[in-house]
């Protein structure tokens, strides 16, 4: 189907903005969509202090802001897949901090950036 | 940012201050609700997001959490919409937040954001009294209610926006709507001179009504037990200013008030005797008043009396004696008014005609239904007289009397009874011989005794005497003789 394609495509588009985001702010991408049993994680960052495990949603054209649509049960999962990639991960760093961080991105109707919102430690 | 809003949570007859505290941070869009809420409380976030919504207002897509404080006191019902909507108002820089320092509000909101009025009003708007506030924001149709409180500015709005608007002082608060009058109120009041014959149950009605004694009445079905009982309010005196808003407290808080001004009829509660103990006399995780409350100050009516539930009945003999009653739940103990003057119809046997040619009941059944009738609860009803089938002629006959007369007589005794100023009332020594003749019969308990002395006092005050005579000791005796043996009496 032509539309799930669309959107797999815009998903990757904001993820890639949001993993440029995070690299301006001066982090490492350590890890995109590593797969867990809990679901995907979007993004893991390391700036040599913290490592930070970012939920990523793109919405195009939303009046509402998409942070919304990450549910206290979605936030549980991240948490959970957040500590999948820390036993897993193969030689990871070692960080004396952790945070779990969401970024929305928004594209307008004709498909241009209409903005990005990074929440810090905000599950 | 943190806003702070002034409302009021019921606890039992008084309301307390609640503190509906709202900070809006950075965060996952969210809205909890902490400090001990009730299910409708937890609802109220679906309800305030889309009135505030609804009303042209942001709802802030960001963390919020609203507390309400003191913690430890439960907060139940819908009432606390309208504060948790301002205080995200008021938070997210919407509202003025200095201008709901002074102010408390209170109400329900719907999704459109149309104010709703809550139970209690009376006691919220004597809370905000208390609390030393300047006014109460609320829906406008309450605002005559609590404006029954002095002191009090009360502004009655019926939208949130409206609300938020007499807050911040850009729009005047409209003025309460008018008092409904207590004259329409009293119209088609059912009234004595519609009972034909009954010579004897009217005048254990006036002694019921001049010494508020509690009343037995008793007799076949259909002969006017029931038509009796619910004119007994039409002649006790009105209510006094302070009787009247003990009432109107009750009734507020059970939420049978919807229009404004002060309950002006005696109330009246004939609860079915499918009715559970707690029902007769409160009960609830939050307890709230049963019948007898709800009947303070006036009648309450208990038909068949001896379908009751054993239960119930029971329940009742501690709140009779005391006027009051205190309903204790899970580290709550609520105290309840309950002064009332109780009225038990039922028929002296299970077919209803004990004593007539038609009773088909026999001895075994007879004794059966007397069980059921409490002996402790029977001790209590001073006044217990047969209703007897109305002779042909009194049907045809005009009636005896009239609400308006016997409602004279009974404010003329109560006069005479406020005038003694609590002291007793000298005894006759023939009289005070009848009375121990009756207790050394065993005819009555120490209680009786007590009881009789009273209604006859009752009736010397009704004769305009200002001693007891032996005449009204024989005539309290005689209410009571029921008691001992009922079908007895029916014969």
């Amino acid at each position: 189907m032509g539309s799930t394609d669309l959107r797999h495509a815009l998903g990757a588009e904001g993820e890639r903005l949001a993993a440029l985001h995070l690299e301006r702010r001066g982090f490492a991408i350590l890890a995109r969509n590593f797969r867990t049993r809990f679901g995907e994680l979007d993004l893991v960052g390391f700036d040599g202090a913290t490592l930070v495990f970012c939920e990523v949603k793109t919405r195009r054209g939303a009046a509402r802001t998409p942070f919304e649509s990450i549910t206290p049960e979605k936030a549980r999962r991240v948490r959970g897949m957040g500590a999948t990639w820390l036993a897993e991960a193969a030689d990871r760093p070692y960080a004396p901090e952790l945070r779990f961080d969401a970024i929305s991105v928004r594209f307008d109707a004709s498909g241009r950036l209409a903005g990005l919102d990074h929440l810090e430690a905000c599950f | 940012m943190l806003a702070r809003v002034a409302t009021f949570a019921l606890d039992g007859l008084e309301a307390r201050r609640v503190w509906c505290e709202v900070d809006i941070r950075p965060g996952l869009p969210a809205f909890g609700i902490v400090g001990l809420g009730d299910k409708a409380v937890r609802e109220a976030r679906e309800r305030v997001r889309a009135a505030i919504q609804n009303q042209g207002y942001e709802f802030p897509m960001r963390r919020i959490t609203a507390n309400l404080a003191p913690a430890y006191l439960r907060k139940v019902g819908p009432s606390f919409d309208l504060p948790l909507a301002l205080g995200v108002l008021a938070a997210s820089g919407q509202v003025p937040g200095e201008a709901l320092d002074a102010w408390a509000v209170f109400g329900e909101l719907s999704l459109g954001g149309e104010l709703r009025g809550s139970r209690g009003t009376l006691l919220v708007a004597e809370g905000v009294r208390a609390a030393g506030l300047r006014g109460l924001v609320l829906a406008r149709e309450r605002g005559g209610e609590a404006a029954l409180v002095g002191g009090v500015e009360v502004a009655g709005a019926e939208t949130l926006r409206e609300a938020a608007e007499v807050l911040a002082g850009t729009t005047e608060p409209s003025p309460p709507p008018p008092r409904d009058h207590a004259v329409a109120e009293a119209l088609g009041a059912p009234d004595l001179a519609e009972v034909r014959g009954q010579a004897g149950a009217i005048r254990a009605l006036t002694v019921a009504a001049a010494g508020g004694h509690n009343l037995l009445l008793s007799g076949p079905p259909g002969t006017g037990k029931t038509m009796l009982a619910r004119r007994l309010p039409s002649v006790l005196p009105p209510l006094t200013d302070a009787e009247a808003l003990e009432v109107t407290r009750i009734h507020s808080l059970a939420g049978l008030r919807t229009g404004g001004g002060l309950v002006s009829r005696r109330p009246f509660r004939a609860p079915h005797h499918a009715i559970s103990a707690a029902g007769l006399v409160g009960g609830g995780a939050l307890p709230s008043p049963g019948e007898i409350s709800l009947a303070h100050r006036g009648v309450l009516f208990l038909d068949e009396l001896a379908e009751f539930p054993r239960p119930s009945l029971e329940a009742l003999r501690q709140p009779l004696e005391d006027g009051f009653l205190t309903v204790v739940r899970a580290q709550r103990a609520l105290r309840f008014p309950a002064a009332v003057t109780l009225v038990a119809a039922t028929n002296p046997c299970p077919c209803g005609y004990a004593g007539s040619e038609r009773c088909r009941c026999t001895e075994a059944d007879h004794a059966r239904y007397r069980r059921k009738l409490s002996g402790p609860l029977l001790d209590r009803l001073d006044l217990c007289v047969t209703v007897e089938r109305p002779h042909p002629d009194a049907l045809a006959a005009p009636p005896v009397t009239s609400s308006a007369a016997v409602r004279a007589e009974v404010a003329a005794a109560r006069e005479r009874g406020a005038a003694r100023c609590g002291e007793d009332m000298p005894v006759q020594a023939d009289a005070r011989d009848l009375l121990a003749d009756a207790y050394r019969g065993s005819r009555i308990s120490a209680r009786g005794h007590a009881r009789v002395l009273r209604v006859a006092w009752t009736l010397a005050d009704l004769a305009g005497r200002d001693r007891v005579e032996a005449a009204h000791v024989r005539e309290a005796l005689l209410y009571r003789d029921w008691i001992s043996d009922p079908v007895a009496v029916a014969v």
